[in-house]
């Protein structure tokens, strides 16, 4: 207890070396890193330190516990849904419900202005993340095939690709095989074999809702005790509510949310990894009479574009019992159309994935795509498991209008209320068209009808983008922020585009460089 | 029509459950006590309303599913994001179920429960198209919302898990032949008979009507 406080935490009333906010999957990382290279680190989580065998079920309903749930407002043409399918809360962050596809991004996606003639360059290539990503490949550990035909990294995977795949995958690349597109087992962050301690996959189908036999990778059960082992400092239950800044606009550390009571942090440096929605939206609630537009937006880029995955659902209904709830929810993947077409029809493209289905997952795309109500509704409930689903990851170029912003609205914690702003544009629309009416075509090469188109959307990207300019940027290619020398970002919302991979391994990627940039500088100055 | 899968319980497999999942879907069975969102009108109404959304008339069952429901408001479990166009979630409730009264007292001169099933349907096809105009909430996201949290509250019913053949929880014995045509010996079996005559009546899985695909018009004119 601290003698001053009464809190529960011995750091509080030190200066530690590094505040990290949000232990989700970058978070983790990040506290681990520092840790174990004998930093003094606070780890600050909102949510609850979740204890797999006490707290996950193998019910969809139950689980949906596991989404960050404070109030969010969505405008726009396409306003997305949160809530579960998006965003996590607690320690562990998204990867505890991660479908844990951890494909690589492609080379290209790091220029595509200089390439394609939209969005935005990168201020680093490919290249500087390729160490970063063969570690984490590694450690996690991936499972995946033993070549891999699409971007930059050819295989093999640390780990045997998964086997065997259930019905939805075999349809999907027999699917893909009659049209001559090349398919692959997904690569996966869940055990095709045992690694320290964690059972290969049971093949349970519950991966969304949080993984039993510890088989997939989450931040939970790898970095995080890891963190601990480290010394890290965990505290669940802290809502960061602002960062403090000093007259040289270096911050000084936080004030955080525990139990209704305001405390404060201080540390030499802060780390925000708190995701593309909250990290924004604590600089802009940092605002003071001398940053106006919050901290760190000297460009006005805080909260500016903002991106998601297209995620539409296409699907279809097979002759033959397809029984989707079987094995892990992703686990064949197509990246054929991934970059912009010969024919100039769209910049960028998408990935494909068969994606399994319990009654739930199922229901609502079609609930969506149908309004289906009454005895049709239920009619289709009854072929559930004749159903398989293609889920596809579009690109969706950024722009200034999608944003993350401060709304007048007050939450449970007497926070304001963020407004998440998104609408597609042009080319979003034309890579959606070009996904759907592929996996139209899978499907039907198959042997499906397809019945069921439905909009989705999924990985929160953004917001906080790294750049070379600070007029155009809020961070450099470190993470660090243009405007407080001692202030880093290490999550998606660095993002500059939004790619057509799952994010979770190059946001970890990029995260891990910022972090072993941040020891050698540390070093370097001798404190 | 019925179930492809007759016979099948997933609550036969239950000592297979761990623990923790076992209970939480065994409680599903349990009649609610009484509601602490809804008042005693609004509870009777969700429950007619729920049974027309998913076409269900098992009034035991529409009871657990309203008192689930009830239970899920009354503690605040929601997602927590909505359009700024919509009020949260519970207020989206209570006054999507005064409209839907006072709509049907206008349209019929009856509360929304007496309706005959037509009518009652008649009603909640306007509603879902938004052809009704409500002063406090907009009728087509209240029917969307609605709609969404049936689905969401009936399909978590393990009977209705029996009945779409649905493998249930799997922890910790996993599922094991996951290949085509094959099954798990505790997996549910298709019944033939049952497919057949779904096929006869025009549903199931060899049935395929030349009807459009619903759902986004991706790439139609007009789009």
């Amino acid at each position: 207890m601290s003698a001053t406080h009464g809190a529960p935490w011995p750091w509080l009333d030190e200066t530690v070396d590094v505040v990290v906010v949000g232990a989700g999957a970058t978070g983790g990382l990040v506290a681990r890193e520092l840790g174990r290279a004998g930093c003094k680190v606070v780890l600050l989580e909102a949510g609850p330190h979740w204890q797999v065998e006490r707290d996950f079920v193998s019910d969809e309903l139950h689980m949906r516990k596991t989404a960050w749930r404070a109030k969010r407002l969505t405008a726009g043409a396409d306003p997305p849904e949160l809530g579960h399918n998006i965003a996590g809360t607690g320690v562990g962050g998204g990867t505890i419900h991660f479908t844990a596809v951890t494909p690589r991004f492609f080379s290209s996606d790091f220029h595509i202005r200089t390439a394609d003639g939209v969005g935005e360059d990168w201020p680093i290539a490919y290249d500087d993340l390729v160490p970063y990503y063969e570690r984490l490949e590694k450690e996690i550990p991936v499972s995946g095939p033993k070549e891999y035909p699409w971007g930059g990294f050819k295989g093999s995977y640390p780990y045997p690709e998964r086997e065997p795949i259930a019905v939805t995958h075999q349809l999907f690349r027999e699917g893909c095989e009659r049209l001559g597109i090349r398919s692959t087992v997904a690569p996966l962050a869940i055990l095709s074999a045992p690694y320290e301690g964690r059972p290969p996959c049971i093949n349970r189908g519950f991966c969304a809702q949080g993984c039993l036999p510890n088989s997939k990778f989450s931040t939970l059960i790898h970095h995080i005790s890891q963190a601990v082992e480290a010394r890290v400092e965990l505290r669940p239950g802290c809502m960061v509510n602002s960062i403090l800044v000093d007259d040289d606009e270096r911050v000084e550390g936080v004030t955080f949310l525990y139990d209704g009571t305001e405390y404060r942090q201080r540390a030499a440096i802060v780390v925000l990894c708190a995701s593309a929605i909250e990290t924004p939206r604590l600089l802009l609630m940092s605002m003071d009479a001398g940053h106006p537009q919050g901290l760190a937006n000297r460009s006005g880029m805080v909260g500016k574009c903002f991106m998601l995955h297209s995620g539409h659902e296409v699907i279809a209904r097979f002759p033959v019992e397809v029984l989707p709830y079987k094995g892990t929810p992703i686990m064949a993947t197509t990246q054929e159309f991934y970059e912009t077409p010969k024919d100039g029809s769209r910049k960028r493209g998408f990935t494909l994935h068969s994606h399994g289905s319990r009654p739930l997952g199922f229901l609502r795309p079609v609930v969506k795509a149908s309004g289906a109500w009454g005895a049709n509704l239920r009619e289709i409930a009854r072929d559930y498991n004749f159903f398989a689903r293609i889920t596809m990851v579009g690109e969706v170029l950024p722009q200034v209008n999608n944003s993350v912003t401060l709304t007048g609205e007050i939450d449970a914690s007497g926070l304001p209320v963020p407004l998440i702003t998104f609408s597609y544009g042009d080319n979003d629309h034309k890579v959606i068209e070009a996904g759907v009416a592929m996996a139209k075509r899978i499907l039907e090469a198959a042997g499906g009808r397809v019945e069921f188109v439905a909009p989705d959307t999924s990985h929160m990207l953004g917001g906080c983008r790294m750049g070379k300019d600070p007029a155009t940027s809020v961070t450099d290619a470190w993470g660090r922020t243009h405007d407080h020398p001692n202030l880093f970002i290490a999550d998606t919302s660095l993002f500059v585009t939004s790619g057509a991979s799952n994010p979770t391994l190059t946001a970890m990627a990029l995260a891990w460089r910022t972090v072993d940039h941040l020891i050698d500088q540390m070093r370097s100055s001798g404190s | 029509m019925n179930s492809m899968y007759p016979g099948y319980d997933v609550m036969a497999e239950q000592a297979h459950w761990d623990e923790r999942t076992r209970r939480i879907v065994a409680d599903r069975l349990v009649k609610p006590s009484e509601p602490r969102f809804f008042t005693s009108t609004e509870f009777t109404c969700i429950q007619v309303l729920i049974g027309a959304l998913v076409g269900d008339a098992d009034e035991g069952r529409l009871l657990r599913v309203a008192g689930q429901l009830d239970e899920h408001l009354a503690k605040r479990r929601g997602q927590g994001y909505h359009p700024t166009h919509l009020p949260d979630e519970e207020v989206l409730w209570r006054y999507g179920l005064g409209e839907l009264e006072r709509t049907a007292v206008a349209e019929y001169g009856r509360s929304f429960v007496a309706l005959t099933p037509l009518e009652r349907d008649n009603l909640l096809l306007q509603v879902q198209q938004g052809t009704v105009t409500w002063a406090t909430v907009p009728a087509k996201d209240f029917f969307q919302h609605a709609l969404l949290s049936a689905v969401d509250f009936f399909f978590s019913q393990p009977d209705i898990w029996s009945e779409i053949g649905f493998g249930g929880p799997a922890y910790p014995r996993g599922y094991y032949r996951l290949e085509s045509g094959l099954k798990d010996p505790w997996e549910p079996v298709l019944n033939t008979e049952q497919m057949q005559k779904r096929r006869g009546a025009g549903l199931g899985p060899s049935s395929m009507p030349d009807d459009p695909v619903h759902g986004v018009a991706v790439g139609e004119a007009g789009e």
